[in-house]
């Protein structure tokens, strides 16, 4: 009965941000803002590491030495670009919801919430490209090994 | 006092719940893939258990063929755990919050963004020794 009651009351109004939501979310916020710090450090160290790597020198015609070095970093720098664009919604998400929470901001914090759907958007998006290359790679060799 | 209360307090308004909604959906799907890939990685490597051995008796023929096999399947199943409890507070998180917004309940919804919050941490500390290995690779 009192169950019922409490569902007829939340029903008539949106939810709202009490003290124990403010809290997870000021938490989600704070570990947002870890994992694109360490994402952002990791790029910096992905950068040098490709740097640092030895370019193989391929006695070819044209300009087969430079491919084999730029492949290295190239391939870095087209990680990090996707990986900056996603960890850039991550960094609005902790940013905004934090400002929306401590300043009591509604704008703010729906933008947040905004911001956190297009991070999973667009992860989503490339698991769904990468799982389909995969299945083609697959498929490809399965087909070649017949 | 109640009544002023609520008009001061953040609310999951319509545009609020709307984004919150579809974040949900595309975090449901995401630990869903998530866990069913990891599923097909063990199968997989059941599967192709001769040829990752082989492969493993060329690249470190000092390593017993079972030893090899057992030390490649123990690192997975650590993997497959860490990623398979990443994904559970994924899951579960996405699927309270849904739930909360759709049935206006606090309790879930709260209880949802509870997991949210153990999943970004759990992923944060990840992330942590992520850079730390890195650095230790680099140095």
């Amino acid at each position: 009965m009192e169950q019922n009651q409490n569902y007829q009351e939340n029903s008539l109004f949106d939810l709202s941000i009490d003290e124990t939501a403010k809290n997870h979310l000021r938490s989600m916020a704070t570990w947002s803002m870890v994992i694109v710090i360490s994402a952002v450090v990791g790029y910096v160290l992905a950068i040098l590491k490709a740097l640092q790597t030895k370019p193989q020198v391929v006695h070819s015609e044209g300009f087969g030495a430079t491919i084999a070095m730029g492949g290295s970093l190239g391939g870095a720098i087209f990680g990090i670009v996707i990986g900056l664009l996603i960890n850039y919604f991550l960094f609005q998400f902790a940013n905004l919801t934090k400002r929306g929470v401590n300043g009591m901001s509604q704008s703010d914090l729906n933008a947040g919430f905004y911001n956190l759907k297009i991070y999973f958007v667009i992860i989503s998006v490339l698991l769904i490209i990468i799982l389909v290359i995969a299945l083609l790679v697959v498929l490809v060799f399965g087909l070649s090994a017949r | 006092m109640d009544e002023n209360q609520s008009i001061l307090e953040l609310q999951v308004d319509q545009s609020g719940s709307r984004s919150l909604s579809d974040a949900a959906r595309w975090a449901r799907f995401l630990s869903i893939v998530g866990l069913s890939s990891m599923g097909l990685l063990i199968l997989c490597l059941l599967l192709l258990r001769g040829t990752i051995t082989n492969a493993l008796s060329e690249f470190a023929p000092t390593i017993g063929l079972e030893q090899g096999f057992g030390f490649v399947l123990a690192i997975l199943i650590l993997a497959v755990l860490i990623v398979g409890v990443l994904m559970y507070f994924l899951f579960r998180g996405a699927t309270l919050v849904k739930r909360g917004i759709e049935i206006k309940n606090q309790e879930t919804f709260n209880n949802g963004l509870s997991s949210l919050k153990t999943y970004f941490a759990m992923y944060g500390v990840f992330a942590i020794l992520g850079v730390f290995g890195n650095l230790i690779v680099l140095i």
